[in-house]
């Protein structure tokens, strides 16, 4: 993608964000089936909701800075749509490869249209499946696990069979399937998070891959959550620094205030951060190990915390917005980056490296 | 001395006729969660923390041996706010902020009735106009119990006393005696007489908190005198309790260009003519208490309700020399809930075999907690124990309940003489001899320290404890993401932490 391309995606995205976004963000804070699908259905026809696979199957290149401006650009609308994108494409590069690209059948026949939704972190390579799958002649997955999921119509499940881990690939309105989605009390309220439980006792054999275990994914989703972190921190350091700008108190703009240089310094340097760290990701010169979401999390929590505390009174409300993009950050370091274990996790990694 | 384990049966003085929620709840939290969440095949641990009796701070029995008063005081207000914690609010309070985040003008009508009983209303008021004539240190263990269950539960009694905080501060007699009998008579027939102090505006936040700044604030509500009293124009924000209380105690001034100089209080009923509630705010926590805006338009204030205010500079800091250590406690019971709801999730949660709280970083984060919780009470109650030698409460205790027979005290020619302007100007004189400006600064720099550093550990450990919680943490059934959202609101209320952090720097650190 050249930067010509790069940048006109950032323009549609734009344009999509103060068309539909901004237009109904307070209807943006709980699930909503209908108004989900009708974003969604909006971000595909934008050709945005594709890059997870091959060109052949009518997916789209797009090299790291693009990945980066759609995520970043979604980060700074609704995350929750991003946190959709997330998990439809990781999920679907993962089939793709746990597959060598020959979907099942009925999956292949939707799935240019068809939503993906992984039932689990996208940063987890190697993820502890709550899933147990069993072959005794017909095919058995059975677990139930707390997951955010967006209305999809195919879940990637990742599954234990004995000590071997697999993927399966099953659609979410099968028998067996049941998903008791409800608000979040906290953040990405857009997405139903609450108990996905599956009894199915006739897995299709087509749908029952080994795991991948070339990291790909995981490393990609590490720099799309960085993305959409960043887009975020950019939000919230533009929303503060104009308050601050636009705000007097004691007789002068609040931003003369060395107290607020330094609350919102640090959103701006969160949002440089994780800018940075997402790019090096998703082109490769950093790992992919988790370490860019975990940093980009915590930066931008606290960048949360700053910029509610520059509104003061005013950030505390809902309808000032800040204040959800610090329970939005909230949400995804819960659900799905929790960064401690992914500092413990770098660590363990490099004392094996240093063990030989 | 009362013992603690008499004052887990605490009697309380009568109950509401009205109160709607005193069976016992069908359903504890803990209970429903448990029996939904629990690991097939495994009982939950049986887990509990030490840092829940009063008898195991290391002051308390420094304090019992020191000032029994306060002691008695302290166990007695912590074994009624428990009972009133379990009766009304202990397994409601989760499904309760979730309503209101659907429908935040909803009010927790039966919780706040059902604490008349308890008499929670009038707990600061001094003993000679009817009240409890709670302490420092017993106020803050109230916020601290309450926070634990529900810091937003915490902040309508709160902001109810930060309104009589105003008038006690200012020692206007005549004002908190007309309010503590109307509140005390609510009390006994069981109907919410509640205040809020309306002072912030839309261009006055922070400033407004702090004498420096508030002589360049820009303060848009303004009183003229008329015959016979005030005509008063105001506009106040995020005013806690202002759509619900029956006398909203409102701030305003003369002369915007001079505000703090010109600046007095005033009682306006809910009924005034020209008073009205604005928007109610949709809040990211605390939502068991509500924030309104309320406006003025023309109404007319009789002398009688008009504070008039003589050194507006140092009422604001008896203000918060009162207010902000109880904050620092609410954020103490924040923490300290956000360790409890957290164990009740760890004695039901098995990981990869085993216990999740037998993890070595769980215990690292508990330990954290712990700590936070400690340190917490640690600065709190150092600012209260300084509030109970020097503070306001310590010289309205000294009023003559004690001398005197009730029937005397309470009589209206005591209440005359006690509100007569000689003897508030001479109330006045004598305090500042008491507590002369130095040291009430000093009072304002400990209540600031414990308000700020307490609130961002509150904020720090409920993050904390959410990363514990992982997948299950925007539960709304485990609480603890609600912690999180409760704690923001202590580092922005009271003056912002970092106007605290001002007052802390100039209270305690002079020119040699």
């Amino acid at each position: 993608m050249s930067r010509d391309e790069d940048l006109m995606v950032r323009e549609t995205l734009r344009g999509f964000r103060s068309r539909r976004i901004e237009a109904e963000w307070d209807k943006l804070n709980a699930p909503d089936q209908a108004r989900h699908d009708a974003l969604w259905a909006e971000l595909r026809d934008l050709g945005v909701t594709t890059f997870g696979q091959p060109e052949a199957d009518g997916g789209v290149d797009l090299d790291a800075r693009g990945r980066f401006g759609i995520l970043c650009e979604l980060g700074a609308g609704s995350p929750a749509l991003g946190f959709t994108l997330i998990s439809h494409v990781t999920a679907l590069m993962l089939l793709y490869e746990a597959s060598g690209g020959r979907l099942p059948a009925p999956v292949a026949a939707e799935v240019s249209r068809g939503r993906f939704a992984l039932a689990g972190s996208v940063l987890d390579c190697a993820p502890e499946a709550p899933f147990v799958l069993r072959s005794n002649g017909a095919v058995s997955l059975a677990g139930s696990a707390r997951v955010g999921l967006a209305h999809p119509d195919f879940l990637v499940v990742p599954a234990l069979e004995g000590a071997t881990l697999r993927l399966v690939v099953l659609r979410s309105d099968e028998p067996g399937v049941h998903f008791a989605g409800g608000a979040s009390s906290h953040g990405l309220c857009l997405v139903p998070f609450g108990e996905l439980t599956i009894q199915c006792h006739s897995i299709r054999q087509d749908c029952v891959f080994a795991w991948p275990t070339s990291g790909r994914a995981a490393r990609q989703a590490d720099g799309l959550v960085t993305s959409l972190l960043s887009g975020m921190a950019g939000e919230l350091a533009e929303r503060a620094m104009r308050y601050a700008f636009e705000r007097r108190q004691g007789g002068k703009p609040i931003h003369e205030h060395d107290a607020v240089q330094e609350l919102t310094g640090p959103i701006e340097l969160a949002r440089r951060t994780s800018e940075t760290l997402a790019l090096a990701v998703l082109s490769g010169e950093c790992p992919g190990d988790g370490g860019a979401s975990s940093l980009a999390v915590d930066l931008v929590r606290q960048a949360g915390l700053d910029a509610v505390q520059t509104y003061g009174g005013y950030g505390y409300m809902e309808d000032c917005r800040v204040e959800r993009y610090l329970r939005d950050a909230n949400t995804l370091e819960t659900c799905w980056i929790h960064a401690a274990a992914r500092r413990r996790a770098i660590a363990r990694a490099r004392y094996a490296e240093m063990a030989g | 001395m009362t013992t603690l384990t008499e004052l887990r049966e605490v009697p309380v003085a009568y109950k509401s006729d009205g109160d709607a929620m005193t069976s016992p709840p069908e359903n504890r939290g803990e209970a429903r969660r448990g029996a939904a969440k629990r690991t097939a095949g495994f009982e939950p641990l049986r887990l509990r923390h030490e840092l829940r009796d009063f008898a195991r701070f290391p002051v308390a029995p420094l304090l019992a041996r020191a000032r029994p008063d306060v002691y008695e005081q302290c166990t007695e207000t912590i074994a009624r706010s428990r009972q009133y914690a379990a009766r009304h609010l202990i397994g409601r309070v989760e499904a309760l902020d979730q309503q209101i985040g659907r429908d935040h003008e909803a009010i927790p009508w039966a919780a706040i009735d059902g604490a008349l009983p308890y008499r929670f209303l009038s707990m600061n008021i001094p003993r000679i106009f009817g009240g409890g004539n709670m302490g420092a240190c017993a106020t803050a263990l109230f916020a601290e119990e309450i926070a634990a269950v529900d810091a937003g539960m915490f902040v309508v009694f709160g902001a109810h006393g930060l309104a009589l905080a105003l008038g006690l501060a200012s020692l206007d007699t005549r004002i908190v005696a007309k309010l503590a009998r109307e509140i005390c008579a609510g009390e006994r027939q069981g109907t919410a007489v509640l205040l809020a102090l309306a002072h912030t505006e839309p261009g006055g936040g922070s400033d407004v908190e702090d004498v420096h700044d508030m002589k360049h604030a820009s303060i848009v509500s303004r009183f003229t005198k008329v015959p016979g009293g005030y005509r008063v124009n105001a506009r106040k924000v995020f005013i806690s309790n202002g759509s619900i209380a029956k006398y909203n105690v409102l701030t305003a001034c003369a002369d915007p260009s001079r505000p703090l100089d010109t600046m007095a209080g005033f009682v306006i009923p809910r009924d005034a003519p020209g008073f009205s509630v604005g928007r109610v705010e949709h809040k990211m926590g605390q939502r068991l208490s509500t924030a309104a805006e309320v406006l003025c338009e023309d109404v007319f204030v009789p002398d009688e309700d008009a504070v008039m205010i003589p050194d507006p500079g140092r009422l604001i800091d008896t203000t918060l020399s009162l207010t902000r250590g109880p904050v620092g406690a609410m954020s103490a019971g924040i923490i300290r809930g956000t360790i409890e709801r957290t164990l009740v999730y760890l004695a039901q949660k098995r990981v990869r075999g085993h216990w999740l709280f037998e993890e070595q970083w769980v215990t690292l984060a508990l330990a954290d907690m712990l700590g936070a919780l400690q340190a917490a009470r640690g600065l709190y109650m150092d600012a209260s124990l300084a509030g109970d030698e020097w503070g306001i409460a310590s010289f309205t205790k000294g009023m003559p309940k004690w001398l005197l027979p009730s029937f005397v005290v309470e009589s209206r020619a005591m209440t005359a003489v006690m509100t007569h302007p000689r003897v508030v100007e001479r109330s006045r004189a004598l305090y500042k001899a008491r507590v002369p400006d130095e040291m009430l600064q000093r009072l304002v720099a400990h209540a600031s320290i414990a308000k700020f550093v307490c609130s961002d550990m509150a904020v720090r450990m409920s993050m904390r404890a959410m990363e514990i919680l992982g997948d299950d943490a925007n539960d709304p059934a485990w609480g603890v993401e609600k912690g999180m959202r409760d704690a923001k609101l202590a580092q922005i209320f009271e003056g912002t932490n970092q106007i605290n952090r001002l007052h802390v720097t100039r209270g305690l650190v002079r020119s040699a």
